[in-house]
């Protein structure tokens, strides 16, 4: 969910009543372009410059219909007299079926060298464990669409990196790399670490 | 030589001529070498014929001129009155325009209390004093040239000055342009403190003896008063070498320093009020634990509140493994909080806002809108104009302009009488919380110390574990505090719980900082007998090494570990940063900020000054082994170096 909560478009307030009154009938393609998700999440809800794609989830419906109540970031909430709880799982019934953006094959060991060379060991070090200036993002990044959506338009302090400097291919072998580092060992078989 | 064998005229006709000189200038130069060329004709050589002036310069050629028996120099003087404010060191580089007093701390002075720190840099000898200061609570005075050896410790104090450290500046000038030697001209100036009077807190130029004892410890007074910050004393050639008669009769004044100012009884009452009532309260401390005492307050004033801490760690204010130590949660409770006291925050504005670093800057406030802010701070007492380290104006609902460590026993008073029985079982259930929440986020470091942590190069948090495992059992202090992430990991995995553990920041973020001012922590350690560790940055080392001889040659025992990430790697980020703003690639981002081709030899490069030292050690493996070798070394009382190549952050 953490998609859709940084997402925020304010114009989707404007075609909530319309959809509130028929949401009930639509089906959830309907109901995701009449309640103005996709202004911002994309004709197919797999995300534009404006947000980050939305069909890779991995919330239960509870807590995906306790995001859209009470986004945090710019979206707007949207009160069960707009969308229905009923209405959300339609919509998130849809987005499951689209499924996610597919990822283009990645080749880890190209990708190693394009993460140092690209320099995101800067901040995230030189194994993705990252700690001060950017958070860990290795062995098990974010989903794919959020972490390409991120890439290309991050909210914080990390630099963008456009297709220009940095291709979806090359992104791909990145997050291939990360995928590919191996899960730290139980802090419990490590001594130095004891508490 | 025998007192005895000196001829007594011509010596007296010297020194009159020397006060008379001194006294009237360039301009009266020729009357006056006149007269003394007239007293000294009958001991002085082929004078017959010539002006008055060469002839006054004749006049001293081969005169013997030693003190007499009933004499001493301004600059034993000198030495007693700094011997009264009870330095223990004093560091320079030798420079000639300060030669008189040297003279007299080495050899009137015994070399003792003050002794002489033999520094390779002046910008060292200035951070050994700010870490010295910041590890002892004393300040150190520092000798230099009052032209060149001040520009290089400029730097220097620029970051003690950020950091509202008090060090004690001396420089030697030339004042009587008559008189200067040939190299005095290039170190003669006609105000010498005015290129760091921006950044120093007050200086003087003394006319007499009498004006530098008053000076001397006025100096003293205006540093260690806070705001503390560094003083300067520009103290004339003369003024150190002219003979004085051990008969006369000059003062030694009584230090007094003065009583901090405590915040208003009515803002303390009205802060304490908020605190109580507030039901997300969190308490920001930055340069706050002025005084080993500092700590002991801010934990009963948590616990008193069962309020969270956020330790900005430009002091040790706070124990790290305090249930209500939540730094590493600070923009979360900040955005949560509706009270939030700051406690010598030098920057407040960005502790309840952020600043994004784009291509288009932007603002935006973390905390909320209707969150009370208060800040006790003596920043408020003393700000000054060019440089602009005071940061951008945060307004706050309560400003008490005292300082913060000495208005606590009166804020905690007050907190402690207004907090009801019903209300201090709500505040029992918060510090539970909190409590819990702490015990997650040290599981949360715990695991992320485990990622990579068999990497080579070696992660920064194996290397923080391993120093860790190494040192737990002595009284040790952690006394270097460098931007890396190798800083930050220590404050995570390390069970930080004495004032002396953490020493905070370099103050205004120049380079060259680290590796002086550990050694000048280390040596106040020594003398407290207290084990010593840094964690040296490469690029840091690399802007005056010459102070790790400086550690060998005066035998002061710390231990260094390299985080040698082969970079300036925090201007990396910025060059990156810019790179993929303009979509230029970001390729080339390395060029003008890697420290490779060749690879610095750290180990060699101490060993060739005096240190034990090993590495460049890769596989975490050898790290252990490599550590307790050193400590064997250090234990000794002598430094050692470990050179670790670590992953970059």
């Amino acid at each position: 969910m953490r998609a859709l909560v940084a997402s925020g478009m304010l114009v989707l307030a404007m075609h909530s009543g319309p959809a509130a009154a028929q949401a009930s009938n639509d089906d959830g393609a309907a109901l995701l372009a009449r309640s103005g998700c996709t202004a911002c999440h994309g004709a197919d809800g797999r995300g534009t410059a404006l947000a980050p794609g939305i069909t890779d989830s991995s919330l239960d419906l509870e807590r995906f219909i306790a995001a859209v109540r009470a986004p945090r970031g710019t979206m707007p909430a949207y009160a069960p007299g707009v969308l229905s709880d009923d209405d959300i799982e339609t919509i998130r019934d849809h987005l499951v079926a689209v499924g996610p953006q597919t990822r283009p094959a990645g080749n880890a060991q190209a990708g190693g060298e394009r993460y140092e060379r690209v320099g995101c060991y800067s901040c995230h070090s030189n194994q993705g464990q990252g700690v001060m200036h950017g958070p860990r993002i290795a062995p098990s990044p974010i989903r794919w669409e959020r972490f390409t959506w991120y890439v290309r338009q991050p909210s914080g302090q990390m630099p963008p990196y456009s297709e220009v400097v940095l291709s979806e291919s090359e992104l791909s072998d990145i997050y291939a790399f990360l995928e590919s580092r191996p899960q730290p060992r139980p802090v419990g078989e490590l001594p130095l670490l004891a508490p | 030589m025998a007192d005895s064998d000196r001829d007594d005229t011509t010596s007296t006709a010297r020194r009159e001529f020397l006060q008379t000189s001194a006294i009237a200038g360039a301009a009266a130069l020729v009357g006056a070498a006149g007269t003394a060329a007239a007293q000294t004709a009958g001991s002085a050589a082929g004078q017959s014929g010539a002006g008055e002036a060469s002839a006054a310069a004749d006049a001293h050629v081969g005169d013997v001129q030693v003190l007499r028996s009933n004499e001493r120099s301004g600059s034993d003087y000198m030495v007693d009155v700094l011997k009264s404010l009870d330095f223990d060191y004093f560091c320079a580089n030798p420079a000639s325009s300060f030669r008189g007093l040297h003279e007299s701390l080495i050899n009137y002075g015994g070399n003792q209390s003050p002794e002489l720190i033999t520094c390779c840099h002046e910008e060292s000898s200035v951070a050994m004093a700010h870490g010295y200061y910041k590890a002892s609570g004393k300040p150190l005075a520092v000798m230099a040239h009052g032209t060149v050896g001040l520009q290089h410790a400029a730097m220097a104090l620029y970051n003690a000055w950020c950091d509202r450290v008090p060090v004690y500046m001396i420089l030697g000038n030339h004042n009587d342009a008559a008189l200067r030697r040939a190299a005095e001209w290039y170190h003669g100036v006609q105000d010498a403190a005015l290129m760091v009077r921006d950044f120093t807190k007050w200086d003087d130029t003394p006319w007499s003896l009498t004006h530098f004892a008053e000076s001397a410890v006025r100096a003293y007074k205006i540093a260690l008063t806070p705001p503390m910050a560094p003083v300067v004393l520009t103290l004339d050639g003369h003024l150190q070498e002219d003979p004085i008669s051990k008969s006369e009769q000059l003062p030694i004044p009584k230090l007094t320093l003065p009583v901090l100012p405590q915040g208003d009884s009515g803002a303390v009452e009205e802060t304490a009020r908020w605190l109580v009532e507030a039901e997300s309260p969190v308490l920001v401390a930055d340069r706050y634990a002025r005084t080993p005492a500092g700590m002991g307050l801010l934990v009963e004033l948590a616990e008193a509140l069962q309020a969270p801490v956020i330790d900005q760690g430009s002091r040790m204010n706070f124990p790290s493994r305090h249930p209500l130590n939540h730094t590493w949660s600070a923009r979360a409770l900040v955005a949560e909080a509706d009270m939030i006291l700051g406690l010598e925050v030098v920057d407040f504005w960005s502790t309840v806002n952020s600043l994004r670093d784009q291509l288009h800057r932007s603002a935006s406030r973390v905390a909320r809108p209707d969150a009370k802010l208060v800040s006790i701070t003596t920043g408020d007492l003393y700000v000054r104009a060019n440089y602009q380290d005071f940061r951008r104006m945060q307004e706050v609902d309560i400003a008490i302009a005292a300082d913060a460590e000495a208005t606590l026993p009166s804020l905690i008073e007050a907190v402690r009488r207004l907090i009801s029985r019903g209300r201090r079982r709500e505040l029992e259930a918060r510090g539970e919380r909190l409590a819990e929440a702490h015990r997650q986020s040290a599981e949360r470091f715990r695991q992320g110390a485990a990622v990579a942590w068999d990497a080579s190069p070696v992660s920064t948090a194996r290397l923080t574990a391993e120093i860790g495992n190494q040192i737990k059992d002595e009284d040790w202090a952690l006394v270097s505090s460098y931007y890396s992430d190798a800083g930050t990991w220590p404050r995570k995995l390390w069970n930080f719980d004495k004032p002396y553990q953490w020493l905070g920041h370099a103050g205004g973020g120049g380079i060259g900082y680290g590796a002086p001012a550990a050694v000048g922590a280390a040596l106040a350690n020594r003398d407290m007998g207290r084990f010593s560790v840094a964690i040296q940055t490469d690029g840091d080392l690399m802007y005056a090494p010459g102070v790790l001889w400086t550690a060998a040659h005066h035998r002061i025992p710390l231990l260094s570990v390299m985080n040698n990430n082969r970079a300036y790697h925090m201007e990396l980020m910025h060059v990156q940063r810019m790179c993929n703003a303009r979509n230029r690639g970001i390729d080339r981002a390395r060029i003008g900020s890697e420290l490779v081709d060749p690879n610095i030899d750290f180990a060699r490069m101490a060993q060739g000054l005096g240190i034990h030292a090993e590495g460049p050690i890769t596989n975490p493996a050898d790290l252990g082994p490599a550590i307790r070798r050193a400590m064997a070394v250090v234990k000794r009382g002598e430094p050692a170096l470990v050179d670790v190549v670590t992953q970059v952050r």
